[in-house]
C-alpha cells in the first residue's frame, strides 16, 4: 500500500517547501507529495502547512477511522494514481461527458483547471466574479479559507485536508453584498485521465457577502478511459443573510472515485440549500460540513442518489447548530441495485449556545435487489435543553401490491417498477424551482433509472 | 365457448389450499354473481384469474376466450382484456392517476398493435365518464387512490373500467365502501358496460348489489368449491337463510 506519488509536472524534487523539507517522500500517506516553495503568501503556506501535517499525521482514511467505517477507500492506495497533468479538452470531449444540460453562464473545469474555451461567461449579471485561477488562488480566498470554523474543520477531515495541502487550481465565486444573482450558474467539474490513472484536487471557493444570493448548479463526473480520483473541497462562506442553492449532479464513470466535501459556514440568517444527486462511481462520497454560526441560520442538505453493482455512493452530513434559533433539514433518498452499496451518515450537533435550534433527519433506501446493502448511521448530540430534533430511516423494497396493482391495468412489470421507482424519489424535485434545470435533473434521474432497472431484469 | 372458464382449480397460498376444485364459466353477455362467506376464497378467485403473483395453481386450469391462461403475465390478461375491480384498490402515492390511466391505456393499445391515444380523445373519455361517475376533476389530479376515501376509490376503479373497456370485468365487492347514492352511481358505471360481447363476475355479500347490477346466475362459493349455481333467486334465499345449507359437512363446525 506504501504507494508514493511522483511530484507534480512542472515542480522539481528540489523545490520542497521549508515547512515540509525534513520529511522524505518515502514516508508521506497515499496522494501527499510535497509542495514546491512558492511565491505564495505566509497565510496560506501557514495553512498548506497546517494541512499538510494534519493529512500526513491521519493519512488515508481507513476502516478504523470512525467517520469511515463504512467506505473503504484502500483500493485507492492500490491503484498506481498520478498527479494529474494540466490538461485541456475539446468541445467534442466535453459533449461525451454526461452533465446537466440546460442554458446557464457554464465555466468548466478540467481536473481543477479553469478552460476558458468552453466556458461562457459572457451574459454574468452585475455584482458576481467568477475568477479561475491555475497556480495559486487569489487573495479573495483567504476570508473563506482561514474562516475559523471552515479552517478548523481540517482536523475532523483529513481529505479536506489534502486537498488545502495540495490544490493549485480551481474556481472562486463572490457575490456582493445585497446582489441577487437571478440566472443559475453552471460548473462542470471534470476529472480526466489521459496518461495512466489520475487523481486531482480541485477546490472551488464561494463567498455570498451580505443579503447577496445565488443558484449554483453543478455537474461533476470524469472522462477518459483510466481510473480517476478527484478529491475536490467546496467552501462556501455565507455572510448574514446570504442565500446559496447548490444543486449538483455526480455522475462518475465505473471506475473513477470522487470525494467531494463542502465544508459551508453560515452566517445570521443566512441560508443554504444543497441538493446532490449522486449516480454510478466506483466510489463516490458526498461529505457536506454546514456550521450555522449565526443565529437564525437555515441548512437544508437533500440528496438523491443510486447505487448499483460495483458501485459505493457514501452520503455523510454534519450539521454544526452553533448559534440559537438556527434550523437545519437533512432528507435523502437513495435506490439500490445488483449488489450497489450505499452509506448515509448523518450526524447534527447541537452546541450549548444553540437554543432554539430545529433539526431533521430522514434518509429513505429502496433496495431492488436482495444483493443491494445500504448502511445507515443517524447520530444526534445535544447539549442544549431548547431543541426540537428528529431523525428517522426507512429500508423498503418495491411494494408487490403496487406492482401487482399496476401490471393489472396493463403495465408490463418494467414499466411498472419504473413507475414506482419514479414515485419514490418524484417529491424530492419539488424545490427545485427552475424549471429548466428541473427538467435537466429528471433527464438525469430517468437515464439512470432506465440503466438500474434494465440491469435487474434484462430483457 | 364461454368467454371464463375454470376448471377444477386448485390454489393455494404458503402451502394453504385455499381454492379446491372450483370449476365455473362465464359466457359473453352474462352477469355472474359470487356470494360466499368471509375467507370462502372469493377474492383468492379474482386475483388467481388477473395473475396475481404468490398463488400456486396444483391443479386445474383457467382458460379466456379458449385459450388456457394458468400461467400467463398479469399485464398480458390486462391487454387481453381482463380487468379486476380491487376489494382493496391499492393507494400508490406519487403516480399520478392521470398519467398512470394514460400509460394504461397506451400499454394496452401498444399490445394490440395499435398507436397512442391522442390526448384530446383520451382527456373527453377520462371527463366522460368522470362525469358520468360524479368523480371532481381535482380527484382525477391527485396521486393514484392515494387519499381517496373508500367510496371514492371504488369509483375510480368503475372509471378505470370504463376508459379501459375491459370485455371481461371481476368485480370484487364493488358495494364495500360506498354510501346509497355511490353505490348507485357505480353500479349504473357499470350497467352502461354491459354488451353482449362483455362479461362480469360480479363479488358480492349483499343483494342491494344485485338489485342494482341484475345478475343472470348466481353461485355460492364456500370452502373453496362452487356448492351451488342458480338463478337470481338464490341470492334471496341465501339473505333469508344465510350460508348454513351450503356448508359441506367436513368444513363446517
Ligand atoms: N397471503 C396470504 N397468506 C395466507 N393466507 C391467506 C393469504 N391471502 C389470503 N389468505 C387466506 O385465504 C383465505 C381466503 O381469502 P380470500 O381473501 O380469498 O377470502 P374472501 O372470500 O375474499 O373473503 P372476504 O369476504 O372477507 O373478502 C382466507 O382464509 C385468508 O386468510
Ligand atoms: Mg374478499
Amino acid at each position: 500500500m506504501g504507494t508514493s506519488f511522483p511530484l507534480r509536472q512542472g515542480s522539481k524534487s528540489d523545490m520542497t517547501s521549508p515547512a515540509h523539507s525534513s520529511r522524505s517522500a518515502e514516508a508521506l500517506p497515499p496522494f501527499l507529495y510535497p509542495l514546491p516553495a512558492d511565491t505564495e503568501p505566509d497565510w496560506l503556506k501557514d495553512l498548506r502547512a497546517r494541512a499538510f501535517d494534519i493529512y500526513h499525521a491521519h493519512g488515508l482514511p481507513t476502516r478504523r477511522h470512525e467517520a469511515w467505517r463504512y467506505t473503504d477507500l484502500s483500493f485507492l492506495a492500490e491503484t498506481p494514481f498520478t498527479p494529474s497533468p494540466s490538461v485541456t479538452l475539446d468541445r467534442n470531449g466535453l459533449e461525451s461527458a454526461e452533465i446537466l444540460s440546460f442554458s446557464a453562464p457554464r465555466i468548466v473545469l478540467v481536473n481543477g483547471h479553469f478552460c476558458e474555451h468552453l466556458s461562457n461567461l459572457s451574459a454574468l449579471e452585475l455584482g458576481i466574479s467568477i475568477q479561475g485561477f491555475d497556480a495559486s488562488p487569489p487573495d479573495s480566498v483567504r476570508s473563506a479559507l482561514e474562516r475559523g470554523s471552515l479552517s478548523r474543520a481540517l482536523d475532523t477531515f483529513p481529505m479536506a485536508a489534502l486537498n488545502t495541502a495540495l490544490f493549485q487550481s480551481g474556481l472562486v465565486i463572490t457575490v456582493e453584498p445585497g446582489v441577487a444573482i437571478r440566472t443559475p450558474i453552471h460548473v462542470v467539474s471534470l476529472a480526466l485521465s489521459s496518461h495512466g490513472p489520475h487523481f486531482s484536487v480541485p477546490r472551488i471557493v464561494v463567498h455570498l457577502q451580505k443579503g447577496a444570493s445565488l443558484s449554483l448548479v453543478e455537474s461533476l463526473g470524469s472522462l477518459g478511459a483510466e481510473p480517476t480520483f478527484a478529491n475536490s473541497v467546496t467552501s462556501v462562506l455565507l455572510d448574514e443573510g446570504a442565500h446559496l442553492s447548490t444543486t449538483r449532479l455526480v455522475r462518475e464513470r465505473p471506475d473513477s472515485s470522487r470525494i467531494e466535501t463542502t465544508l459551508a459556514d453560515l452566517g445570521p440568517d443566512a441560508r443554504y440549500d444543497n441538493l446532490t444527486l449522486v449516480f454510478g462511481g466506483r466510489l463516490v462520497r458526498n461529505e457536506v460540513y454546514a456550521t450555522l454560526n449565526g443565529a437564525g441560520a437555515h441548512a437544508e442538505v437533500r440528496g438523491i442518489y443510486g447505487a448499483r453493482t460495483g458501485e459505493h455512493v457514501d452520503n455523510t452530513i454534519f450539521v454544526d447548530h452553533v448559534a440559537p434559533q438556527a434550523t437545519s433539514g437533512q432528507l435523502f433518498k437513495g435506490v439500490l441495485g445488483g449488489t450497489g452499496r450505499a452509506v448515509f451518515q448523518g450526524r447534527i450537533n447541537v452546541g450549548r449556545g444553540a437554543s432554539g435550534t430545529d433539526g431533521q433527519q430522514l434518509h429513505k433506501a429502496m433496495l431492488l435487489s436482495r444483493g443491494a446493502e445500504v448502511d445507515i448511521k443517524p447520530e444526534l448530540y445535544i447539549y442544549n435543553d431548547d431543541v426540537a430534533c428528529s431523525h428517522g430511516a426507512t429500508v423498503g423494497e418495491l411494494d408487490e401490491d403496487a406492482l401487482f396493482y399496476l401490471q393489472s391495468r396493463g403495465l408490463t412489470r418494467e414499466v411498472a417498477r419504473s413507475l414506482l421507482v419514479e414515485a419514490f424519489l418524484s417529491d424530492m424535485l419539488e424545490v427545485v424551482s427552475h424549471a429548466p434545470l428541473r427538467e435537466a435533473l429528471e433527464s438525469s434521474i430517468n437515464t439512470w433509472k432506465q440503466d438500474v432497472l434494465s440491469a435487474e431484469h434484462p430483457s | 365457448m364461454a368467454l371464463l372458464e375454470i376448471e377444477n382449480l386448485h390454489a393455494s397460498i404458503d402451502d394453504k389450499p385455499i381454492l379446491k376444485g372450483l370449476t365455473l364459466a362465464v359466457e359473453a353477455g352474462k352477469v355472474h354473481a359470487i356470494m360466499g362467506p368471509n375467507g370462502s376464497g372469493k377474492s383468492t378467485l379474482s386475483a388467481v384469474i388477473a395473475g396475481r403473483p404468490g398463488y400456486r395453481i396444483t391443479e386445474g386450469t383457467i382458460r379466456y376466450r379458449g385459450e388456457d391462461i394458468t400461467g400467463m403475465d398479469p399485464e398480458k390478461r390486462a391487454q387481453a382484456g381482463i380487468f379486476l375491480s380491487f376489494q382493496h384498490p391499492v393507494e400508490i402515492p406519487g403516480v399520478a392517476f392521470t398519467t398512470f390511466l394514460k400509460s394504461a391505456i397506451n400499454a394496452q393499445r401498444k399490445a394490440r398493435g395499435e398507436g397512442e391515444i391522442e390526448i384530446t380523445e383520451f382527456l373527453k373519455k377520462i371527463k366522460q365518464a368522470a362525469r358520468d361517475l360524479e368523480i371532481p376533476d381535482a380527484m382525477l389530479k391527485r396521486a393514484l387512490n392515494t387519499g381517496f376515501s373508500g367510496g371514492e376509490k371504488k369509483r375510480a376503479e368503475v372509471l378505470q373500467m370504463t376508459v379501459l373497456e375491459p370485455t371481461l370485468m371481476i368485480l370484487d365487492e364493488l358495494d364495500s365502501g360506498l354510501d346509497i347514492d355511490a353505490l348507485r352511481i357505480a353500479a349504473e358505471g357499470v350497467n352502461r358496460l354491459r354488451s353482449p360481447e362483455r362479461g362480469f363476475l360480479c363479488i358480492t355479500h349483499y343483494q342491494r348489489l344485485l338489485d342494482l347490477i341484475v345478475p343472470d346466475v348466481v353461485h355460492i362459493l364456500v370452502d373453496g368449491r362452487i356448492q351451488r349455481t342458480g338463478d337470481p333467486s338464490l341470492a334471496l334465499e341465501l339473505e333469508e337463510r344465510g350460508y348454513g345449507d351450503f356448508i359441506p359437512a367436513q368444513a363446517g363446525q
